[in-house]
């Protein structure tokens, strides 16, 4: 019973979140003014005004409205994009490849920098190495990450030529904005790592296992790092969100052809429905990742399986 | 060190526990950025100023002369005084922002800890679908349906963070609320603005303040990232984010207008979070 309460409960919230954020999308779009006008532009002639105020049931009383923008959207409907008139969802799910690929080698390189240097550090705690890796993740941190991207920009592409400023053309071209994507995230990583790892060593039961006459790397590798890994695995669901916000700003630098690069240029030319479009888009992707992680987490920490205490 | 020195530390010794080299110094580089952005609009040469028969000039120590001491841009405005007057602008609206975000989050922590019931549960339920969802994405969202004000754009950077505000205030006013002294004022027939106000904030206004610094340099990055996505503050503001993406088409033949500002970001970012870490390791006695 506990388990699959405790797994019920935390899909119910995901659900609760996601209707929130469709709630609040559709407060938004009717507080902003007509979204016949906001969606199609002011150029556009009544008989299509009155064609949208139809089709989003906008000549029907408001609860009547909210139920209809409820049905369209879970059809995928979001309206069309007016800069070519096609399906805001087409134009949304032509850039989804693009950007699954950045963020996907911008969480690899998190990772295989990120955990390696925070459990080198942890295990040589105050010594030269542990302070090298921590300014570094302070610093991986403190750079805003379009400032990276100049600095990489201006050595490799304008000073040294070695790889374009821009675009997707050649397999070359992500390494950039990879390394500009991953930056920050690596940075936390390494440091939530490294505290996990240093809450774990300082446990009694590493002593206990020590006195046992375990070997330090075993000690380390089958008792330390898995429970260091609990609190590692929720900092990942957290960077999701990091990653969202870095491919806006790493993909309008390097030109990436993906959805961050599509939301910015979408907001400046205020096309509403694919601005809408990749909301919904990004909260349902945020959600479900966070569902998983807690998931997760309920699987590695059998201490989760109890139902969570009521909060005072 | 001997046990001994480690016992009887003299007052020199004790200071420079408390006070870090590196904390020192970010005290000192935001001092001084406040004195920056105080004096920018105070210079003798404006930053829409064009000097045309001194455009492209490079920074002192890279050929350039002390008439533009960090060089000019391709019209000849002086890159020194567009410095100063995007640390004011970005520095402003930063604080403007974490000031926003604290009083409205705080307002509804405690409307939900005051009211409970269906308030309570709509303030977190809101604080939640917050937490889910990048704060870039609801900035840019309200910014496409709204447009690009000044005064909005404060709003939205404001915006940012209000639920770790509302929860902190909620939690923290939950546990005030029931002490003896809060009883007795509430008994003694106070108005629940007077409590929350008078007696309350006092009492749960460290823990903020904390949090305020903690995520001074968030809002820092968020007004910087938008201004620098041409979506923050527009012409003839300039702000250290739209500077550094202005910068950004002059790489080949100008790397100081981009690289400058954004050095000066890079700074105030790192200082602000050495400054964080430090109060909070500081307020928080577990930790020591």
């Amino acid at each position: 019973m506990d388990a699959t309460y405790v797994i019920l409960r935390k899909c119910l919230r995901a659900l609760l979140t996601l209707w929130i954020v469709v709630s609040l999308t559709f407060v938004v779009l009717r507080s902003a003014g007509d979204p016949a006008i906001t969606i199609l532009g002011t150029d556009a002639t009544p008989a299509t005004i009155a064609e949208f105020h139809h089709q989003w049931g906008l000549d029907r009383p408001l609860p009547v409205q909210y139920v209809v923008y409820f049905a369209n959207i879970l059809h995928g409907d979001f309206g069309a994009s007016f800069l070519d008139g096609r399906p805001a969802l087409t134009v949304v799910a032509e850039r989804i490849p693009r950007t699954l690929q950045l963020s996907g080698l911008g969480l690899l390189l998190m990772l295989s920098i990120g955990i390696p240097a925070g459990v080198a550090a942890a295990l040589n705690r105050g010594r030269a190495l542990d302070r090298v890796i921590v300014a570094g993740a302070v610093m991986g941190h403190s750079v805003p990450s379009f400032f990276l991207a100049i600095l990489l920009i201006l050595l490799f592409s304008v000073r040294w030529r070695l790889l374009p400023s821009g675009g997707a053309v050649a397999a070359h071209t992500i390494i950039m904005p990879a390394i500009t994507i991953a930056a920050g995230g690596t940075g936390v990583i390494a440091r939530f790592t490294r505290a996990a790892m240093l809450d774990a060593l300082r446990q009694p039961f590493v002593r206990a296992v020590q006195a046992r006459g375990l070997g330090w790397s075993r000690v380390v590798r089958t008792h330390v790092m898995p429970n260091a890994a609990i609190p590692t695995v929720t900092m990942i669901g957290f960077l999701l969100g990091g990653l969202v916000a870095g491919a806006v700003i790493t993909e309008t630098v390097f030109a990436w052809p993906g959805i961050g690069w599509l939301i910015v240029t979408s907001v400046a030319r205020r096309d509403l429905a694919v601005v809408q479009c990749i909301v919904l888009l990004v909260a349902s992707t945020m959600v479900l990742a966070n569902l998983t992680v807690d998931l997760l987490y309920v699987w590695l920490d059998p201490r989760m399986r109890a139902p969570a205490p009521e909060d005072a | 060190m001997t046990t001994e020195a480690r016992i009887i530390t003299t007052p020199a010794r004790a200071m420079i526990r408390r006070w870090p080299t590196l904390v020192v110094l970010a005290f000192v580089w935001i001092g001084l950025c406040i004195v920056a952005a105080a004096l920018a609009p105070r210079l003798p040469v404006s930053y829409q100023t064009l000097d045309l028969r001194a455009r492209l000039a490079p920074p002192v120590l890279f050929g350039g002369t002390w008439h533009h001491a960090l060089g000019t841009d391709e019209v000849g405005h002086d890159v020194f005084s567009r410095l100063l007057a995007s640390i004011r602008v970005s520095l402003s609206v930063a604080l403007a922002g974490t000031l926003i975000g604290s009083t409205f989050g705080t307002t509804l922590g405690f409307l939900a800890a005051h009211f409970r019931g269906w308030v309570d549960d709509v303030v977190m339920m809101l604080a939640d679908a917050q937490a889910a969802i990048p704060f870039i994405i609801v900035a840019l969202t309200i910014i496409a349906f709204f447009g690009t004000s000044l005064a909005l754009f404060v709003v939205v950077v404001g915006l940012y963070g209000w639920q770790t505000y509302a929860r902190l205030a909620r939690a923290m006013a939950l546990s005030t609320t029931r002490r003896g002294y809060v009883r007795a004022v509430v008994a003694l027939g106070a108005r629940p603005m007077r409590v929350y106000l008078r007696h309350v904030l006092p009492n749960v206004a460290g823990v903020l303040i904390v949090n305020a610094t903690i995520g001074f340099p968030e809002v820092i990055l968020l007004e910087t990232a938008l201004s620098f996505l041409g979506l923050g503050i527009q012409p003839p503001l300039s702000s250290l984010g739209s500077m550094l993406s202005y910068g950004r088409s002059y790489l080949d033949s100008a790397w100081w207008i981009a690289v400058l500002p954004g050095i000066v970001l890079s700074l105030c970012t790192l200082s602000v979070s050495l400054i964080g870490d430090w109060v909070r390791d500081r307020l928080d006695p577990t930790l020591r």
